[in-house]
């Protein structure tokens, strides 16, 4: 009897444990900036995709999975690409004098990790400067920009 | 001070001449160029602002476009009839950055300064039209084409991912700049403006920046960047505006080569050196220089003979000599 009791208090345990540990990466930023917001997973970083230079402020462009689709037309499954600030950069301080409103609990890229973002596109009318796109002449259509980016799990 | 061949010499330029003994090759370069109108530039002050200057393209007869403590000048340019000039203005407050000087408030003056007017915020990266009436200005939307007298704009062109360090071609037919979406890295770009199609001028691998056009429209000069990570410096190319041709035409190990600026008649060619890849601008480690273009494919050395030092200065331009 004490042997069950122990073991519903440990799964008990484990599952509030599992509870807190879980995180949708939702906040007021990302549920309410950009046009699109996705929860996706990062597929690769790839090689000289993420440098850092403090001299350049530049973008890159990352591939990811769409996990979860919260708003805007995407479908779930799809494969995009977004364009990240200041990739080497903590989310949190990758906002500058030149480009403002981005953020996020991000604090480096890591393939295979999940990411709620809050979305903008085409990220030409948002962003003006230097953009690294390791995917050049293998990806179609419009980058996304992304304003903010959560952590998620 | 005059030397024996009877023109005003700098005395950064004699300092400079000193240290590599009878250096008659940088004299008789400096006598070239004496006459061939002026150059402005951007430089910093000891109140530790940035003003613009004036002087020959020798150095000589250096003086003050403006005097401002409280602002930072810079990316100034001479209207293709060399009357008016166009420059931005910062706070002073805000670093000088070789890559977004042209967000910033847009002026326009009289080319010895005087009657300065500004434009505001909305008009980045401006760049004289081949009669000067009209502005390109490159923004989110678009290339917009802007009547100087009215400010407004007349036409708008899509950009196709051009982005900064923009400039009009003489002939009126092409807009050159830094673009994205031609490869993997930021490349200079050619877009012609008739058709709207773009092409890259430069090598794609690289992070390629500040391009300008020969008077004559024909050829692209510009810094070809280096790879991160791979070391090497910017060094100052020529290309055809279908990027079929590129060569090498100034390179020096220990300097990255920046803004390249021909003269108005072609033969010669004025550009930064600097210490460190840019970014924010440091006064003590930008110089600038000209060489001939006939003396090209060159590399340059300290002792070099057949490149003018010019001192501390930053994304030089040439006016006709009137």
């Amino acid at each position: 009897m004490n042997d069950r009791i122990a073991l519903i208090g440990l799964s008990l345990l484990l599952a509030a444990c599992g509870a807190r540990d879980r995180n949708d990466g939702a906040d007021a930023q990302v549920r309410s900036l950009g046009t699109v917001e996705v929860t996706a997973r990062l597929v690769e970083v790839p090689e000289g995709a993420v440098f850092h230079r403090d001299l350049y402020d530049y973008a890159t462009i990352l591939k990811y999975e769409v996990v979860a689709v919260h708003r805007g037309a995407v479908a779930a499954g799809a494969t995009i690409f977004v364009g990240h600030y200041d990739p080497w950069k903590p989310r949190a301080e990758a906002a500058d004098k030149r480009v403002q409103g981005i953020g996020g609990t991000v604090r480096r890229f890591r393939a295979g990790d999940l990411h709620r973002m809050a979305l903008e596109t085409p990220m030409d009318d948002v962003f003006m400067g230097g953009i690294v796109d390791k995917y050049f002449g293998k990806r179609e259509g419009p980058a996304y920009w992304a304003v903010w980016t959560n952590e998620a799990n | 001070m005059r030397c024996r061949l009877g023109h005003r010499i700098p005395l950064v330029l004699l300092t400079g001449m000193a240290a590599h003994g009878a250096d008659t090759g940088a004299i008789l370069l400096a006598r070239e160029v004496h006459d061939l109108g002026w150059i402005a530039f951007s430089a910093a002050t000891p109140a530790g602002d940035w003003d613009l200057f004036l002087m020959r393209p020798d150095g000589a007869e250096r003086r003050k476009l403006t005097d401002t403590p409280g602002f930072n000048e810079t990316g100034v340019r001479f209207s293709p009839d060399g009357e008016h000039l166009l420059y931005y203005r910062q706070p002073a407050k805000d670093p000088v950055d070789n890559n977004t000087y042209g967000t910033h408030e847009l002026v326009i003056a009289d080319a010895a300064g005087e009657q300065p007017e500004s434009f505001g915020n909305g008009f980045p990266w401006a760049a004289w039209g081949p009669d000067g009436k009209a502005l390109a200005v490159l923004k989110p939307d678009g290339i917009h084409i802007v009547e100087v007298a009215t400010r407004k704009t007349v036409r708008t062109i899509p950009r196709k991912g051009l982005v900064e360090q923009f400039a009009w071609s003489p002939d009126g037919g092409r807009f050159c700049g830094t673009a994205n979406g031609l490869g993997p890295s930021w490349t200079i770009g050619c877009l012609d403006a008739a058709s709207g199609e773009i092409r890259a001028a430069s090598e794609t691998e690289r992070y390629n920046c500040t391009s300008d056009w020969t008077p004559d429209s024909r050829h692209i000069v510009y810094a070809r960047g280096i790879i991160p990570n791979d070391g090497g410096r910017a060094e100052l190319w020529r290309a055809t505006p279908d990027g079929t041709e590129k060569r090498l035409l100034y390179a020096e190990a220990g300097r990255h080569i920046y803004g390249a600026c021909a003269s108005p008649d072609g033969r010669h060619l004025l550009f930064t050196r600097s210490e460190e890849d840019l970014g924010r601008v440091d006064q003590k480690k930008t110089t600038m220089a000209i060489i001939r273009m006939r003396d090209t494919p060159l590399t340059g050395s300290p002792a070099m003979t057949n490149r003018l030092d010019l001192g501390p200065g930053w994304e030089p331009h040439w006016r006709p000599s009137k």
